[in-house]
């Protein structure tokens, strides 16, 4: 039996600049059957000290959320590159302390949101209605430390309506990278660019991503530029997809 | 070459980066070359085992390195037993007295040289060049590079920043003469100048792709004939081997390599594999009458030994390089050292110190491309991260530290975290225009330079849950 | 530094460094032979590389040698290398018949001669079928000038010579260390793709590459 249960492990970006996609993530799990809770003693995975290589900062961060989710049945996340922290690097950001045992408790709970839909609960179709071109791009965290490929482009698949559209290059980085973005700015940005450039050529009105680090990067250029491509979280546009969440916000 | 790479390597990443960024043909010209490189490894490797391949790649290079002494004895003991001269360098300085020496005894004029990235990392042609000897690239992309003045920018193609028509420009001025930029007529002519080189030089400079430890042998990979003509026309063939590339006998080189060419070109294997057993023999009828091998330590094996160890497992295919999406936009010439792209940004921090390449470990968004494509399964991403630590560590950087600590002191309470975010949105309020942030406050700047900000929301997530 | 005191280092550092085992199995690499027949497989592989083969009974040879020097407009320039005896009179006769120049050059003239021929030609101790690879081995007989300076190099080689993948090669390699300076593996003709990525073929060595394969 699926859990029916899970705690959602929101992350900062979510929270505190796009809270819709923590919604929208909510619906589509209550709309499933799933119970959902917020931990509220939740803040951040630690990523963007562990990144820079300040694991002790890290650890102080990640810690809470260990605290966090002490008690969650199975843990559920709107971001590749979160999820991807605490399954990959807990074990070895914790690794000798006391917290091992539970940072390794923790990885084996914690599953990214389409991924949890689709492999955990079992769900690979969600009816919806969504008019449009849509490209989709393949965030580094989720597609090569978890593996995601097919998750979140499957649920896309069935909703009527919707027309996806590969860019030449789905998997190449879009320059968000964490505080790489804002330490290499201008690299960080000709990357951008680049996506940007791919997308527009689908002739997509949408580019879709698992993660809020890449859209935020994205959106960030994207409307400096004036283009006409929107950026969205696959929660969003599911959510919205099957009538969960308000049109926009 | 003009760029003396130290203190190239002593600017910051970021400084390079942004003069490479403003060609703004290069992300075009190296995604082109990069992208096709890369598309020909995966088409070659679709219908293979590759998991298993990488495996086995994986633990050749791992057991001879894990054994390295054992094997570079062999391999000095055999190679000397044919007649072939070791030199064990365990300094640039060590590696490049020993040629200039050698030159000197054999009153050498003119020296051809075949790629080496070996012999770039020691900046052996400059030595040459000063004692008043001619050296002359013969790789064509290196030979075009030279004629630039430039270090090579990518392992596997030296000249990938250029483009034909540059191409065609620089060879017509040094030759003082017009040429089209086809590259057909290029190469032709490349070929008939080149020709003159190998034939009268006095001293041949190889590289070495792999050194066989049961018969001290040296196997030479290279498409277009100059690693067999400069190690079989000059009198004097001289081969400069970074220590680590041994294997332990022919029978691994099945494997690897067409792993190594597979994965730089996607063809099963090169045009010359070269197998160099020594100076030709009594009874041969051409061939050097000396070869020498200069194995070289230069930092090396201060990494032996270390959770970087698996840096030495590295067969220099540039695949890495290939997928890089950083590589991409700055080419190898951002990373001001000779190895660029991912292998680069890992390796120099480490041959050459933090304080002078502490930076390049962050010229990486840690994407994972280059860990996913490595042959040799090579944790390439990870190793950046675990850099990084290190250099932060060891440089202790002062208002970072404090800012992480000031970030996790509050961060690692939910209430803390609160507090930030209401301050946050409270001190935004000037900035924020139409929904986002155009012109934010250094540090902040430097994000809203190039892109705009979100505001933190008029209500969080936890703020509306709690209302839910 | 001495030997010694170098790899004492080495062994210093790598003292702590568990033991790691050579694979026990290596799948099918890029160039490992498959199911297909050597002799089918080779001119595949090769062609691949911008080279050509082709199979020819021994009592049509000559005929063949006469064929592949008239097929291109270069020059017909001969250095013939001493290792296609074997094929002395078929060689000769497809020379003659193609108004081939013969140069048969002394030891030291070879490099000479090798420099403004047109053709090398020489025979090839191994033909590797998964990838078109020629494994020549230079020595008394074979110069290494004669497959590396001219322009175009023609091969005869017998087909027995074929095996299936460079798997075969190795030992063969592993049993020529002292009986050769300098083997080489040869796969098409020289190339290059420095520029723009454009393949160019004949850069430094030969550009043609014909080999007869003899029943
Ligand atoms: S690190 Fe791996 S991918 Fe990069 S050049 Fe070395 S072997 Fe190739």
């Amino acid at each position: 039996m699926p859990p029916r249960r899970a705690s959602l492990f929101v992350t900062c970006l979510v929270d505190l600049l796009y809270p819709e996609v923590g919604e929208a993530s909510v619906a589509l799990l209550e709309d499933l059957g799933v119970e959902v809770d917020f931990p509220e003693a939740q803040t951040c995975c630690g990523q963007p000290a562990f990144n820079s290589g300040f694991e002790e900062d890290a650890r102080r961060v990640a810690s809470g959320l260990l605290d966090a989710m002490e008690s969650a049945e199975a843990v559920v996340s709107p971001s590749g590159s979160c999820t991807a922290m605490v399954r990959s690097h807990y074990v070895h950001l914790f690794h000798g302390t006391k917290d091992e045992r539970r940072a390794e408790a923790l990885a084996a709970k914690t599953f990214e949101l389409t991924e949890f839909v689709v492999d955990v609960l079992g769900v690979d179709h969600l009816p919806g209605r969504w008019e449009g071109r849509v490209t989709y791009h393949d965030s580094c965290h989720g597609l090569r430390e978890l593996g995601l490929t097919g998750q979140g482009r499957g649920l896309l698949a069935g909703i009527e309506g919707l027309e996806l559209v590969e860019m030449a290059r789905p998997e190449m980085c879009c320059g968000f990278g964490g505080t790489f973005s804002v330490r290499l700015p201008e690299v960080a940005t000709a990357m951008a660019d680049d996506k940007i450039a791919q997308s527009e050529e689908t002739g997509a009105d949408v580019i879709v991503s698992g993660d809020s680090g890449c859209l935020m990067h994205l959106a960030g250029r994207l409307s400096r530029t004036r283009s006409r491509l929107r950026p969205m979280h696959v929660a969003t546009l599911l959510a919205r997809a099957r009538g969960l969440a308000p049109a926009s916000r | 070459m003009a760029m003396t790479p130290d203190a190239a390597v002593r600017k910051r990443f970021e400084d390079r980066a942004d003069v490479q960024l403003r060609k703004r043909h290069l992300p075009l010209i190296i995604g082109r070359a990069t992208d096709t490189r890369e598309a020909r490894r995966r088409d070659i490797f679709a219908e293979l085992d590759l998991p298993g391949l990488r495996n086995a790649a994986e633990a050749v290079r791992a057991h001879t390195v894990a054994n390295l002494h054992t094997y570079l004895d062999r391999f000095a003991e055999r190679a000397e037993a044919r007649g072939t001269k070791v030199f064990f360098a365990a300094t640039a300085e060590e590696a490049v007295s020993y040629v200039r020496t050698l030159a000197a005894k054999r009153g050498a004029r003119l020296i051809a040289k075949a790629k080496s990235m070996a012999s770039e990392e020691i900046h052996l042609s400059p030595a040459l060049e000063a004692d008043g000897i001619e050296v002359v690239e013969t790789d064509l992309g290196e030979y075009i590079v030279q004629l630039a003045k430039e270090p090579p920018s990518h392992i596997i193609a030296p000249a990938v920043h250029k483009s034909r028509t540059e191409i065609a420009r620089l060879l017509a001025a040094h030759h003082g003469r017009s040429l089209p930029d086809d590259p057909e007529v290029l190469t032709a002519f490349a070929r008939e100048v080149l020709r003159r080189t190998f034939l009268e030089a006095d001293i041949g400079i190889s590289g070495v792709n792999f050194g066989v430890a049961e018969t001290g042998s040296l196997a030479l990979v290279t498409n277009e004939g100059n690693g067999r003509m400069v190690t079989s026309l000059p009198p004097v063939h001289v081969a400069i081997m970074g220590m680590e590339r041994i294997v332990p006998s022919f029978e691994e080189l099945s494997l690897l390599l067409p792993m190594l060419v597979a994965s730089a070109t996607g063809r099963p294997v090169s045009t010359y594999f070269s197998f160099i057993n020594g100076p030709r023999l009594p009874d041969e009828v051409d061939g050097p009458e000396e070869v020498h091998v200069v194995v070289l330590d230069n930092g090396r094996s201060k990494i032996l030994g270390t959770e970087y160890q698996s840096i030495l497992h590295c067969i220099r295919c540039g695949a890495c390089q290939n997928v890089c999406p950083v590589y991409r936009q700055v080419g190898g010439h951002g990373y001001g050292a000779v190895y660029g792209g991912p292998i680069g940004a890992v390796l120099t921090p480490l041959l050459v110190g933090f304080e002078k390449a502490g930076d390049l470990p962050h010229a990486s968004s840690l994407c994972g491309a280059c860990t996913e494509v490595c042959p040799v399964k090579i944790p390439l991403h990870e190793q950046l991260l675990a850099l990084r630590r290190d250099v932060a560590r060891e440089q202790k950087p002062v208002v970072e530290g404090l800012a992480f600590r000031a970030w996790s002191t509050a961060w690692r309470r939910p209430w803390g975290y609160r507090l930030l975010a209401r301050l946050a949105r409270a001190g935004q309020g000037m900035f924020v225009r139409g929904g986002r942030i155009r012109k934010a406050p250094p540090p902040l700047s430097r994000w809203t330079n190039r892109r705009d900000l979100p505001p933190v929301a008029r209500r969080t997530f936890r703020e509306r849950w709690k209302d839910r | 530094m001495e030997r010694a005191a170098f790899l004492e280092r080495v062994r210093e550092r790598l003292s702590g460094v568990g033991g790691f085992d050579l694979p026990s199995v290596v799948p099918l690499t890029p160039a490992s032979g498959n199911g297909l027949p050597p002799v089918e497989r080779f001119p595949i592989e090769l062609a691949k590389s911008g080279g050509l083969a082709r199979v020819v009974p021994r009592a049509r040879l000559a005929e063949a040698v006469a064929e592949v020097l008239g097929e291109l407009p270069s020059g017909r320039r001969v250095v013939v290398a001493a290792d296609v005896e074997p094929y002395r009179a078929e060689v000769d006769a497809g020379l003659e018949a193609a108004a081939a120049e013969v140069v048969r050059p002394p030891r030291e003239e070879w490099r000479a001669e090798a420099a403004t021929a047109d053709w090398g030609l020489t025979s090839a101790r191994l033909g590797v079928a998964s990838t078109g690879s020629l494994l020549i081995v230079p020595g008394p007989e074979t110069p290494r000038v004669a497959s590396l300076l001219p322009p175009a190099h023609l091969v005869i080689l017998p087909v027995e010579h074929l095996v299936p993948g460079l798997e075969q090669v190795m030992p063969v390699l592993t049993s020529l260390a002292d009986a050769s300076s300098a083997p080489v593996l040869i796969t098409g003709a020289s190339r290059t793709s420095d520029i723009e990525m454009t393949t160019v073929m004949g850069v430094h060595g030969p550009k043609v590459l014909r080999v007869l394969l003899v029943e």
